[in-house]
């Protein structure tokens, strides 16, 4: 096992320079103005260029910009935003209201399709089964925007059980519609996988022998079963984590929520091209990290994918 | 939006092809025209199974309906779609604008129409791009093993671990301002869904030409004495086509929901332009007062997105040989 | 140690005054139904299993044996299959008009069953001490550290080498042979007086064949515990088995003591099967095998199943199944020429 997460970390690091390296590329190594309307309509003044110019080492060479650009990245010297705040400022203030929303959503995402998945696939081609497969097509095929649009009329303006925007504190009963927003597309896909494992697990031998060992049908399905369903389904929240990450960019500036995602929905309706690249950096990094996690765990649970 | 759905769902294609590939026997001297009809036998099977699957039909029904939207958008509406008139201004839907209007009075059934060409165009070219590059990188990557698969495999690994909405957010915003045109939007935003969304493809075909090269029919083949690139697109690339296809059909709806979500956050295509997700985006502030506005958009974009799913779910299981029977 | 849980009566595993048989199974018949048909795999299967016995299951794919093996056990999977008819008794007591809650008490305790393919009958997620442990914890109420203890004795008792240690390891870490072993240790764990072994050899070399065979039947002599061997190997059978029930397309068609199938074979397929086995008296002749295939269960007319391939085949045998006679003590034959054959050596 340690020497799986060693081997593991030792991927890591050049996929996260290749990102990082991409991500740096895009804002400061293509050809254009990296200042391009940080001063709103007006060319920005040749000292505010100088001092910037400086401060991100723009007359350097290309490696040395990138490692100014780690060095920003990681001390937390991200720069100003047009109103002058300070990035990392803005993001500290963010940073708890996003992580209550993320939690929250994906703890819904995975009771609902925990029970609806596991109970599919044990029923299969039943009422719920076949509802639920249908019904995880079409809630796939919804783009957040929408879903979060539908909620918001409907629950919050039509019928009123909810504010329809959540207030700047953004206590945990406010966050739960943007939360299941968040969680719709996701849960469909986490729905399937789970159901799909089911559903290949229930003719495992192992099964088989578990029962001819004369344990409890519910140690067959609950143990033996669920150990084996859990590695595949926390692989996919993994992986999902991106749709999370881009879906709460949308689902924030929706709600009018003050977290990560809606200081990016504002920098990019705001045209703060710095501050959105930089933030969206940071947001790669973090799942790249989670991604890492996940496949630790992974491995944690399914000692087979060690060996990989 | 993503792509693990279809992934796994293509997997699943893979999963069968393999087994099925694995016990064809034996090869004798008849074996290229046995595994020739065998290769068509798969396709006659799966378009048999597909005809009589309604769901298949009426999704291909309606890709071929927003297609010819998208193709000649003013034989489904007449109008000028930024032409209104303030008086109608978030008028309900009603006899004369069958969608109602928006807040400048403009018809959005003809907004709707013409706002199909954006998102099909950006589904297709970047299904296009993503699946020939793929094809390629992949098979390059599976055949020449050693540095140069590493290299490839490791780029794949570098863009896959950025999610293309977010690497089109940030690629969007410091390429483009207001005053872009819409054609280098839109090629940007092409090009951008291609380069982070190739990988994906090329993963699975690399590894499907991995399994199928140690298959026995393979290396029987090239024990007989086959060239490299006979075994190759005579025996291989067939037997890795239909995940590929399964997998690309289900990620047009990922490329349209990514174009329609960049599009809503004001980084994609802006006026004169048409599209549903900008369409959405301007209707925001009036939620409240004209819903209609925001509805409809949004149900032609489901709608779309549901009909590339729901074809490539079909294509899936009419592909899967343990599901025929 | 394990007779503290509600097993089965006393008097019964006391072994009142008419012993009954350890296992005795009764015209069993089990189906796999479908919404459009159903089809029957086994039919009017009976025989007997005494304490200490090997009595091998003989039969080619799909002859059924399997399908028996799971009845025994009340493993099969429902739907689809499901028995149809007869009684299967253990002991005594008729499984199939027990409870749910006692059968299962059974399974494990009682009768036991090893698989075929051992790296897929065993959980790929636990490691192999936890699923040795398992079945010590769960059934007999020992503490995790006594189950381990005892586990690791176990290991050590199916002679895995350096037991103690591989506790640990999961089982794609081990080799087929030694995956077998562990399938043994958890079958044996609650020291059951039946063990079903599924072919449990089939996937391994000849030589690891032979080893695990030797350690099976060690076990059983020790334990005085019956065993039923599912096979289509008869070479182990004459090895080891005691007895023979031959099975084809569903149906006991000969059983009789090992030698006496060698030395007179009453069914025709018994002999053609004999035939088929590569000897040096071949070398000249060639191989004999027998003509065409075992038939589809669904085609299985109302006559002899094995007629179609049967050079002895007449018009009686298609007509209904020959009754089962006995040629000599102990030695019973569906075919209607049973005692000829037999006779004629």
């Amino acid at each position: 096992m340690l020497k799986f997460v060693g081997r593991r970390l030792l991927q890591f690091v050049p996929v996260m320079i290749g990102s990082t390296i991409i991500c740096w590329g895009l804002v400061w190594a293509l050809p254009g103005d990296p200042f391009r309307g940080r001063c709103g309509q007006v060319v920005c003044s040749d000292q505010y260029v100088q001092t910037m110019t400086q401060r991100y080492g723009l007359d350097q060479p290309l490696p040395v910009q990138y490692l100014v650009f780690l060095r920003n990245l990681f001390t937390g010297n991200l720069g100003e935003t047009f109103s002058g705040q300070d990035i990392s400022a803005v993001i500290s203030q963010a940073l708890p209201v996003t992580a209550r929303l993320a939690v929250l959503s994906i703890l819904i995402q995975v009771v609902l399709a925990v029970s609806i998945g596991i109970y599919s696939g044990l029923r299969q081609n039943g009422f719920v089964d076949v509802t639920a497969l249908f019904g995880s097509l079409i809630l796939f095929s919804l783009p957040v925007f929408v879903v979060a649009f539908v909620a918001q009329y409907v629950l919050g303006v039509r019928l009123a059980w909810v504010k329809p925007t959540v207030s700047p504190a953004a206590p945990i009963s406010e966050l739960i519609l943007p939360a299941a927003v968040l969680a719709i597309g996701i849960m469909a896909t986490l729905m399937r996988v789970l159901r799909a494992s089911v559903a290949e697990g229930l003719h495992a031998d192992y099964l088989r022998t578990a029962r001819a060992k004369g344990f409890s049908e519910r140690r067959v399905i609950g143990v033996h079963l669920m150990r084996n369903v859990m590695a595949p389904a926390l692989n996919v929240l993994g992986l999902e984590f991106a749709a999370l990450l881009g879906g709460t960019v949308i689902v924030e500036g929706i709600f009018n929520i003050k977290g990560v995602g809606g200081a990016i929905y504002k920098a990019i309706q705001d045209r703060e091209q710095l501050t959105v690249s930089t933030m969206v950096t940071l947001v790669i990094i973090f799942y790249l990290v989670i991604n890492l996690i996940v496949d630790v765990a992974c491995a944690q649970l399914d000692p087979r994918s060690r060996d990989v | 939006m993503s792509e693990p759905l279809a992934e796994e769902m293509a997997a699943e294609v893979l999963g069968g092809q393999t087994d099925s590939a694995g016990p064809t026997g034996p090869v004798s001297r008849g074996e290229e025209e046995a595994s020739d009809t065998r290769t068509r036998g798969v396709w006659i099977d799966a378009w048999r199974v597909l005809r009589s699957k309604p769901l298949f039909l009426i999704s291909i029904g309606v890709i071929l309906i927003l297609t010819l939207m998208a193709i000649a958008p003013s034989w489904f509406a007449s109008g000028d779609p930024n032409q209104g008139s303030l008086s109608k201004s978030l008028q309900g839907p009603s006899s004369e604008g069958w969608f109602g209007f928006d807040v400048n009075g403009r018809n959005v059934y003809t907004r709707v129409v013409y706002g199909a060409r954006a998102s099909l165009t950006v589904g297709f070219a970047c299904t296009l791009g993503t699946t020939l590059i793929g094809i390629v990188l992949g098979s390059v990557a599976a055949y020449s093993s050693g540095p140069v698969d590493s290299v490839i495999s490791r780029i794949g690994d570098m863009l896959l671990g950025i999610p293309f909405a977010l690497a089109g957010i940030i690629v969007l915003s410091t390429l483009t301002t207001f005053d872009t045109p819409n054609w280098q939007v839109e090629t940007i935003l092409i090009l951008t869904i291609i380069v982070f969304g190739w990988p994906s493809i090329a993963r699975v075909l690399r590894s499907t030409v991995l399994v199928t090269r140690n298959a026995d029919y393979v290396v029987a083949g090239k024990a007989l004495g086959l060239s490299g690139s006979r075994v190759l697109f005579r025996h291989i690339l067939p037997n890795a086509i239909s995940p590929i296809l399964v997998l690309s059909t289900m990620r047009v709806g990922g490329y349209i929901a990514t174009e329609a979500s960049l599009s809503y956050l004001g980084l994609g295509l802006h006026p004169p332009a048409v599209s549903w997700g900008q369409m959405v985006s301007d209707g925001q502030p009036y939620l409240r007062t004209g819903f209609h506005v925001l509805l409809f958009p949004s149900i032609f974009l489901a709608i779309t997105i549901l009909a590339f799913v729901l074809a490539g779910e079909a294509l899936r299981e009419a592909l899967d040989p343990t599901n025929r029977r | 140690m394990l007779d503290d849980s509600p097993a089965l009566p006393g008097p019964v595993l006391a072994g009142a005054a008419t012993e009954p048989a350890l296992l005795e199974v009764r015209s069993l018949g089990v189906q796999i139904r479908t919404r459009r048909e159903s089809i029957d795999i086994v039919r009017d299967v009976s025989f007997e299993v005494a304490r200490g016995e090997t009595v091998a299951v003989l039969g080619e794919s799909g002859s059924g044996k399997t399908m028996t093996g799971h009845a025994i056990m009340g493993i099969l999977d429902t739907p689809p299959a499901y028995i149809s008819s007869g009684s299967i008794s253990f002991q005594g007591h008729d499984l199939l008009k027990m409870p749910e809650r006692r059968r299962r008490d059974i399974r494990g305790r009682h009768i036991s069953m090893i698989f075929q393919d051992s790296l897929s009958a065993l959980n790929p997620v636990f490691s192999v001490g936890f699923q040795v442990a398992e079945v010590l914890r769960k059934r007999a109420g020992m503490g995790r550290r006594e189950a381990n203890a005892r586990a690791a004795e176990l290991l050590d008792l199916v002679e895995i080498p350096n037991a103690r240690n591989r506790m640990r390891d999961y089982p794609h870490e081990f080799s087929g042979g030694m995956r077998q072993r562990v399938m043994i240790a958890m079958a044996i764990a609650l020291e059951p007086e039946l063990l079903i072994a599924d072919e449990p050899t089939t996937a391994l070399d000849v030589t690891i064949q032979a080893q695990i065979m030797e350690t099976l039947q060690r076990l059983c002599s020790d334990r005085d515990m019956g065993l039923i061997l599912i096979t289509h190997d008869l070479g182990v059978v004459s090895e080891f088995a005691d007895r023979i029930i031959l099975m084809y397309a569903g149906r006991v068609v000969e059983s009789c003591v090992t030698a006496g199938i060698f030395t007179q074979a009453a069914h025709p397929y018994s002999r053609a099967l004999l035939d088929s086995v590569p000897q040096s008296a071949h070398r000249e002749t060639g191989l004999n095998v027998i003509p065409g295939a075992p038939p589809d269960p669904r085609e299985v007319g109302v006559g002899c199943a094995f007629a179609p391939r049967c050079s002895h085949a007449m018009d009686q045998c298609l007509v209904a199944v020959p009754p089962t006679v006995t040629v000599a003590p102990g030695h019973r034959s569906a075919c209607l020429i049973a005692r000829e054959l037999a006779d004629h050596v």
